[in-house]
């Protein structure tokens, strides 16, 4: 009996089905690498498969392409039609200095997660197909502790998981939190910015010359937060009315503005242009249109802005004016 | 099918002298249509109760997602046929405080009036007695409360769809302080939160008697070891349900409290008329307390079903029972720790979102046990397509998608750029949702035969099988992918950014696989209707498997078992080799050399 099932197991046909599983999976690895030729394979059957798709794409991007300089910016090249799917459906690019350590741990997570993934679908189609009921086929019968193997095997491949997705998500949680969520940038050419959103519009508040907040000469935006590039800002966050989620995309980094409560996030830019800016919390029935432009610029340029806009601040204020007053005193501890 | 119910009657309480809990819970049977279809104490009617409100709620979630889609791919055009009847002020364009009306109840509706009632009311009730050897529930009045309680409350959510200034639209998780009255005003959200809290009402009801019922009514010789996996993930699922869900009730109460008498429990000093501190965080962790289990809430049942469908069909006993029964309960236990991964970006302490990533990367060890253990029954099996099985395919394809996803999620530094994106609606949805829609309707072509004594058509079951399965997956990893590019939830209209203007064809393909799923159902609506009277009739064990629920005449008789069984084996004895010949041997039937006594 052993020996006839040892030999069955051993027919050119099972021979076969092994060695496709094999190509398989590495057809499917090789599908999602970079510049691969599979993946090209890839993007002419998603093209061809769904052509409304390409010619739309490629209509929105002329169209945008047509338009002023900054919106083709804010962009970015993602949206052209002629990358590969994946760039294409990318998320817009990394500006800030620690955006390419989250890229990198996405990608590495969906990576193998991806392996796991197909190995479950080989395992699933393979059974499905070898033990589906047929005469002469007999279900073998096991609790699952028959042979030291059938004991291990779940226990090795969990642990595979485990070691090879889990342990390097926690690692580089740790690191994220040392380095970045708990690192906030100090010394004085920090860039500090405060900002309340509100019910649907985003406030800014730059110290003005002083570097004192809530004084005459702070500048005030709405929708518009200037920045310099290369240097760090750091921003405090408290929201007017309800719950706002600020995110910029580029920036990969997100964070929310609750009221009464100070939250704080920093982000150094590496790239000038303009970004877009967008409510991620839900916060009403305008939350779709709740968008604020990020303008990255060179240092000199900024300097410039800086020191011009708070002298007109410092002239155009109107003590009177109590809406002018919504910044807060900061510190250190908020 | 129970004319002799009274000599039964007698007959089975001289057995059951030793059993007093059984004893208790012969009930005659009612003969009037209010006692028998209406206000029954019978769990097969109640559970049929739950399937049919539960349908009817899932009917009307599943159109609010559909008008969701319609948005999104085609924003500012009237919505077809319906529209002009809903909203005739915009000629039928579904304006943008409606739609966020429409994912706020779609939300609410799908989880706790659709697949909280399929999944634990319909399932729980028809198959815990029948699969324990009960005659009933420990409380059949509590079981009928339960039921009405929920009807009470759907009934109150479905009108506060029609009240002035409009139904809820805060979302789902209904955070302060876009949900006090200063910026939600109306009744609707009121009412909304008083009908979510009688559904938990009704929950916890359910919960209670599941939990006793499992507990004192198993038959004599039944071992917690003999207990099918469906109930194994149903008494977890009680259990979580009961600590929970009073947490939840709180946070709905204060918030109602706010709401309606101007307490300021959820408001900051600097918003309140008072000037009275309050923190509408403190909501945010109540809220999630519950919403964390909440998936697994109505998940467990679920993997309970399919890790036992799995083995019935697959003709071999369950691998590795004693490790899925643990990996279950060790996964109830840890969703109870994780739920700050929901509130990574409200300003948490660096050292509670640490913490949080690592009890939420601690449960894929269990989950993967389970998973894995699944292919394990598959391995080597003698596999039977039926439509059961289908369906727990599926779901195990899209539990396996979903789970790996969830990894993004757990990490605090890929989840900070993925909050809130369509990459998390995506996710949750393939876990939760679709997995167990999947295994609800798995749990209906599995019982159909026991409630009806008549099979469902197979072919018209495949076909809504695999028109639904498809475009379920392309639906939620497309959305993945529009997540990842930037794409926000709860947007009425995201090509206002120009980062995500060229998303506008995936959400269109999207659209189109919605309405092939939407209208796939209704097959099964069909099947269902019509199988009932002219389905194919089946003997009182069409699947040929051992638990107890197939050892009674189909359609179940009123009081269940004769004889209350005497339990011998464990659930999955299929293909035995001490058996030769034999498919599977009975929960209740001795045989030397593979029973307990």
């Amino acid at each position: 009996m052993m020996q006839m099932k040892t030999a069955r197991r051993n027919t050119m046909k099972t021979k076969l089905i092994q060695f496709a599983i094999v190509l398989g999976m590495a057809f499917s690895l090789g599908m999602l690498a970079p510049g691969s030729g599979a993946q090209s394979a890839l993007q002419t059957v998603v093209r061809t498969a769904i052509p409304e798709a390409h010619a739309q794409t490629e209509e929105t991007y002329h169209q945008l392409d047509t338009t002023d300089g900054a919106q083709t910016h804010a962009v970015g090249k993602e949206a052209n039609p002629n990358e590969y799917f994946w760039n294409r459906y990318a998320p817009p690019h990394s500006i800030s200095t620690y955006g390419h350590r989250i890229d990198w741990l996405f990608k590495y997570t969906s990576w193998a997660a991806f392996v796991f993934f197909m190995i479950m679908v080989i395992a699933l189609g393979y059974f499905i197909i070898k033990y589906r009921e047929r005469p002469g086929h007999k279900a073998y019968y096991t609790h699952g502790k028959s042979t030291k193997s059938e004991k291990w095997a779940p226990k090795f491949l969990d642990l595979a998981v485990f070691v090879s997705l889990d342990l390097v998500l926690m690692g580089s949680s740790y690191l994220h939190t040392r380095d970045i969520m708990w690192n906030y940038p100090q010394g004085e050419d920090v860039v500090k910015v405060q900002i309340m959103p509100q019910q649907w519009a985003w406030n800014f508040r730059y110290a003005g010359k002083d570097g004192i907040f809530n004084t005459p000469d702070d500048i005030t935006t709405i929708n518009e937060l200037r920045i310099p590039k290369g240097t760090p800002v750091l921003a405090q966050i408290k929201s007017k009315d309800v719950i706002h989620g600020f995110m910029a995309p580029n920036v990969r980094s997100q964070i929310d503005a609750i009221p009464g409560l100070i939250t704080k996030f920093w982000f150094d830019a590496t790239e000038t242009g303009d970004f877009e800016i967008a409510c991620y919390h839900l916060c009403g029935t305008a939350h779709y249109k709740m968008k604020a432009f990020m303008t990255v610029m060179e240092e000199s340029d900024y300097e410039e802005w800086f020191v011009e806009s708070s002298e007109w601040a410092q002239a155009a204020y109107d003590a009177e004016d109590p809406s002018v007053k919504w910044g807060w005193n900061w510190s250190i501890n908020n | 099918m129970s004319d002799n119910n009274q000599d039964q009657t007698t007959e089975v309480k001289a057995y059951n002298k030793l059993y007093s809990n059984h004893d208790d819970h012969l009930h005659p049977e009612p003969t009037s249509i209010w006692t028998k279809y209406i206000f029954s104490f019978d769990h097969k009617v109640i559970a049929k109760q739950f399937l049919v409100y539960g349908l009817c709620w899932g009917f009307l979630g599943a159109l609010m997602s559909v008008m969701i889609r319609w948005c999104l791919a085609q924003p500012g055009v009237p919505f077809p046929i319906i529209g002009q009847f809903l909203f005739p002020h915009t000629g039928g364009v579904i304006p943008p405080d409606w739609y966020s009306s429409l994912f706020t109840m779609h939300g609410t509706i799908m989880i706790f009036f659709a697949l909280t009632p399929l999944i634990i009311g319909f399932l729980g009730n028809y198959a815990i007695p029948l699969m324990i050897g009960a005659r009933d529930m420990l409380f059949p009045w509590l079981n009928m409360a339960s039921f009405w309680v929920f009807f009470a409350s759907g009934l109150i959510m479905l009108y506060s769809i029609f009240v002035p200034m409009g139904p809820s639209s805060v979302g789902w998780t209904s955070y302060p302080t876009l949900a006090h009255s200063q910026w939600t005003p109306g009744p609707g959200h009121s009412l909304w939160l008083v009908a979510l809290f009688l559904a938990g009402v009704s929950s916890l009801m359910g919960a209670i008697n599941y939990i006793s019922t499992i507990i004192r009514l198993r038959a004599p010789g039944m071992r917690w070891r003999d207990l099918p996996l469906t109930l194994w993930g149903i008494f977890l699922t009680s259990i979580l349900n009961a600590l929970f869900l009073p947490v939840l009730a709180a946070g709905l109460l204060l918030l109602l409290i706010d709401r309606e008498f101007g307490t300021t429990f959820f408001l900051a000093a600097s918003i309140s008329e008072a000037g009275t501190q309050g923190d509408p965080i403190l909501y945010q962790h109540l809220f999630w307390i519950f919403g964390h289990p909440e998936v697994y809430i109505v998940i467990l049942p679920a993997w309970g079903l399919v890790s036992d469908l799995l083995s019935f069909f697959a003709r071999k006993p369950a691998f590795g029972y004693r490790a899925t029964a643990i990996s279950m309960s060790a996964i109830s236990v840890l969703s109870a720790l994780v739920y700050g991964h929901h509130m990574f970006t409200t300003g948490l302490s660096p050292l509670l979102t640490a913490a949080f990533t690592t009890l939420t990367l601690l449960i894929s060890i269990p989950s993967g046990i389970f998973f894995l253990n699944w292919l394990g029954t598959l391995w080597r099996g003698s596999i039977r397509f039926t439509n059961p099985m289908l369906f727990s395919l599926g779901m195990v394809f899209t539990f396996g998608l979903g789970g790996l996803t969830g990894l993004h999620l757990a990490a605090v530094s890929t989840n900070i750029m993925l909050h809130n994106t369509y990459f998390v609606v995506g996710h949750f949805h393939l876990t939760m949702a679709a997995s167990s829609l999947l295994a609800s309707y798995a749990a209906v072509y599995f019982y159909f035969p026991k409630m009806y004594g008549r099979m469902m058509n197979k072919r018209l079951g495949q076909a809504h099988f695999w028109l639904s399965f498809v475009p379920i997956v392309y639906i939620f990893v497309t959305m993945m992918i529009v997540g990842y590019a930037g794409m926000h939830r709860r947007t009425y209209n995201p090509y206002e950014y120009n980062y995500l203007q060229h998303l506008l064809a995936l959400n269109q393909y999207i659209g189109v696989a919605v309405a092939i799923a939407f209208f796939a159902q209704f097959i099964f609506v069909f099947n269902y209707w019509r199988s009932r009277h002219h389905g194919v009739k089946c003997g009182s064990n069409p699947w040929e498997i051992g638990t107890l629920e197939w050892t009674i005449p189909s359609p179940a008789p009123y009081y269940n078992f004769k004889e209350i069984p005497v339990v011998h084996n464990g659930p999955h004895e299929l293909s035995n080799p001490k058996t030769p010949g034999r498919l599977f041997i009975p929960q209740d039937e001795y045989v030397e050399g593979v029973s307990h006594s």
